[in-house]
């Protein structure tokens, strides 16, 4: 297995400064990109640069080459009990995006806009609690790499709890934000 | 090893350029023009005209002269929207082709042609053989529509070295002597058939796309098609007597023609004199079409490229203030209405110091001196614009590769036998963002083939590679050999016929329903939504409301109440039209009203 830290030089460990990433991966390219080298594997890097940057996805992928096989684990507690809130306000809405994108009345539409915006403000609410959720646990996360390297298996069980609760956080606030498009994208 | 150009194969103009001692420059046409029209004419006999020659015969042989024909590269029949074409656009075999008398041409073959003469008149003015390309193609251009600019490239008698993205091109022109910058910035690119949006980083030769959105259906056309319409309804206003002989070919090219140009003019001045002398018969048409006028047509076409620039920012994870410069391109950009939009979605004054006409072809030669090492100091790296995925199990899309990941890139996809003893599974490729893999385009298909073995146990590795061109290869790799083969992706028209039987099956069904009954429900259903809606909303609003208009709602909701009474088909439809108009100013209070309540929430 490549490890993607050594790609880019780095040491591998739970936080990295992610805009220096981005600067190291536009200089790598200069010398990878197959319009500069015939052999540079470009796709390699590129593939190093998505999993570092994602915390989530650096964190399996340290695990991974710390040999620990991180078993798909459902989300802790803290992070599920927001489940039922996050399903029920993207389904009000989708409930009443669907016919507001297709009316043609003005003053229905209007009237619709504006519930529709009701819905997305408690939505909103939400997200601010995800986003909560989300600082807390890369919080937690640079607590774990300010003692870095750390041999015990206690943190690499809690990073792992990390990730998969950062891919649901992520997931949902993703969903929450793509409503908020929608609405703006027929609002006037 | 011969030179290679950059060519922008654009809606409304094409354009070649070549590396010069280092720096990008232009070619002109046979006629002495930049800017070739991509608009090829079929005479009865001969070769086909191209370029100047071809825009000439517009309105003269409008069914046989062949113009945006980039707006139905890749696209299947029945995709092709509302575009209406003076010439026929026809379904052969699922496949989208043009009808010129007898013959039929696809647009493939109409975009080769304009490259045939891109390519003669280079070499003409260059004195040597060029054949090799850089072709732009927008960056919203989904696998299929990439795939069909190549093969058109092809044809052509290029080898197509890449195909760059539009937006990208635009920002190569702009940033290549700013390379020492460190900046964000945005390509809004509008051109004659298509819009894009990318959001890029600049950083020491690197440009790096962070983000891309647009919509390949969506530009100047659209504008030109509702001004005819327009100029149509004034004319019949006028002359209702010769309604029919609008619909005339010739006449519908001749006002389209006056149209585009007089959308052109408006953007330096602030009204224009349409003028047509011999309408018919001796009567004439004078019209003085105003900016405004103009403006009012533009505004909600342009509206819609909003919802793209939000999303490209959200992807890339920025705000307007992260962006140092928003560049302008393509000729829409020029009027002043879009600016105006423009600096409203990005809260700054866009930069246009670019030639919208020229920065895509500039861009693409600069792309041609990089991949033939004349420019050294300069990399771009581009994304895929679709999210690339299969469809699983119950008819959703699985992502594999998301949209906007850097390319060339290759992701990998496990596939095992779901059934025992299964000795092959179909697998069927999508591009799109919906979560149901129906609502995404299909790329096609491919096998795989398992050995017979016990459920869950025989493993076969597909590998997902999009190259430099944002072009899809898909390879399959047998885990105990490590062999790599690369797959044909099966045509997706094949496949959907079955699809097509169905919906026209289904529309045969509701044929025979009983209409009158359908049409009744529907329209006393949007009665009943509309007065409930009526009464909250001048509860909420109504104070603000004149006492006039007042009650001209009440007088407008007193007739959709008798109607309804008096089970009054006709007149409930006219009533709930009369109602939807009357109440529009309501409508415009309420909005405002939602708005400064949502405004209230964030401040809050």
């Amino acid at each position: 297995m490549i490890d993607f830290f050594a790609v880019f030089g780095l040491e591998p460990r739970p936080v990295i400064d992610v805009d220096g990433l981005g600067d190291l991966f536009a200089n790598k390219s200069k010398t990878s990109h197959p319009d500069r080298a015939v052999d540079g594997d470009f796709a390699t890097l590129n593939k190093a640069f998505n999993t570092l940057r994602d915390p989530a996805s650096r964190i399996f992928h340290l695990l991974a080459l710390s040999g620990e096989e991180p078993q798909p684990k459902a989300a802790s507690a803290g992070v599920s009990a927001w489940f039922g809130e996050v399903a029920t306000g993207l389904q009000q809405f989708d409930r009443m995006f669907q016919p507001l994108s297709q009316e043609t009345s003005s003053l229905l539409r209007a009237i619709k806009i504006r519930e529709a915006q009701s819905i997305l403000a408690d939505l909103e609410k939400i997200s601010e609690g995800l986003t909560y959720e989300k600082d807390g646990l890369l919080k937690a996360m640079a607590e774990i790499d300010a003692e870095w390297p750390s041999d015990r298996a206690a943190d690499l069980d809690s990073l792992a709890q990390i990730a998969c609760d950062l891919r649901f956080l992520e997931k949902w606030l993703a969903q929450i934000s793509e409503r908020r498009l929608r609405l703006a994208s027929i609002a006037p | 090893m011969s030179q290679i150009v950059g060519i922008d194969l654009g809606t409304t103009n094409s354009l070649i350029g070549i590396m010069d001692s280092g720096f990008p420059i232009l070619l002109a046409d046979s006629e002495g023009f930049r800017l070739t029209p991509s608009t090829v004419h079929f005479p009865v006999s001969g070769e086909p005209l191209v370029g100047r020659p071809a825009g000439r015969m517009r309105a003269i042989s409008p069914e046989r002269t062949v113009f945006s024909v980039k707006r139905l590269m890749g696209v299947r029949p029945g995709e092709t929207g509302k575009d209406n074409f003076p010439f026929r656009v026809a379904d052969a075999q699922g496949k989208t082709t043009i009808v010129i008398g007898d013959c039929t041409v696809t647009p493939e073959e109409v975009s080769t042609i304009i490259l045939r003469k891109l390519k003669a008149d280079a070499e003409k003015s260059l004195g040597s053989s060029i054949d090799r390309a850089v072709i732009t193609v927008p960056a919203y251009f989904n696998d299929l529509q990439r795939q069909a600019t190549k093969r058109a490239g092809e044809a052509a008698g290029f080898t197509v070295e890449r195909i760059i993205n539009e937006p990208t091109a635009a920002a190569l022109a702009y940033g290549l002597d700013r390379l020492k910058d460190r900046a964000k910035i945005a390509v809004y690119d509008l051109g004659g058939g298509t819009f894009d949006i990318s959001i890029l980083e600049l950083n020491e030769g690197v440009f790096r796309v962070l983000s891309t959105n647009g919509n390949t259906r969506l530009g100047g056309d659209d504008i030109d098609r509702d001004l005819v319409r327009l100029l149509e309804e004034r004319i019949t206003a006028r002359y209702p007597e010769i309604r029919h002989e609008l619909k005339d070919p010739l006449f519908s090219a001749r006002l389209r023609e006056l149209a585009h140009d007089a959308k052109l003019r408006l953007s330096e001045e602030n009204g224009v004199q349409i003028e047509i002398p011999f309408l018919s018969g001796n009567r004439r048409f004078n019209y003085l079409l105003s900016r405004q006028e103009l403006e009012a047509i533009t505004r909600p076409i342009i509206r819609r490229t909003r919802s793209h620039c939000l999303r490209s920012m959200d992807d890339a994870k920025v705000v307007p203030r992260d962006l140092d410069e928003v560049i302008l391109v393509g000729g829409v950009t020029r009027m002043p209405i879009v600016r105006q939009l423009v600096a409203e979605i990005f809260q700054r004054l866009p930069n246009t110091s670019q030639n919208p006409d020229e920065a895509v072809a500039i861009g693409a030669t600069i792309q041609a001196g990089i991949i033939s090492g004349e420019i050294q100091s300069v990399v771009l790296l581009d994304v895929t614009p679709l999210s690339l995925g299969v469809e699983t199990f119950g008819g959703l899309m699985n992502v594999i590769i998301p949209r906007n990941t850097t390319i060339p890139c290759k992701a990998g996809e496990m596939f095992t036998n779901a059934v025992a003893y299964q000795r092959s599974m179909r697998i069927k490729v999508l591009q799109g963002e919906r979560e149901l893999a129906k609502d995404n385009w299909e790329l096609g298909s491919f096998e795989i083939e398992f050995a017979p073995v016990p459920k869950g146990v025989a493993r076969v590795g597909i590998q997902f590679e999009i190259d430099a061109n944002g072009i899809l290869h898909v390879l399959a790799r047998d885990i105990s050999t490590g062999q790599q083969t690369l797959l044909d992706l099966a045509s997706a028209v094949d496949v959907s016929d079955e699809a097509v039987e169905q919906m026209i099956a289904e529309s045969v069904d509701h044929a025979f329903e009983d209409m009158s009954e359908r049409v009744w429900t529907e329209t006393s259903i949007k009665s009943n939504e509309l007065l409930p809606a009526v009464k909250s909303a001048l509860t909420l609003v109504g104070d603000q409301l004149t006492q006039e208009n007042r009650q001209e709602i009440e007088a407008l909701v007193k007739a959709v109440n008798e109607a309804l009474d008096n089970k009054d088909i006709h007149r409930l439809k006219s009533a709930n039209a009369a109602l939807d108009q009357g109440t529009q100013h309501l409508a415009t209070l309420l909005i405002d009203r939602a708005m400064s309540e949502a405004e209230k929430r964030r401040g809050g």
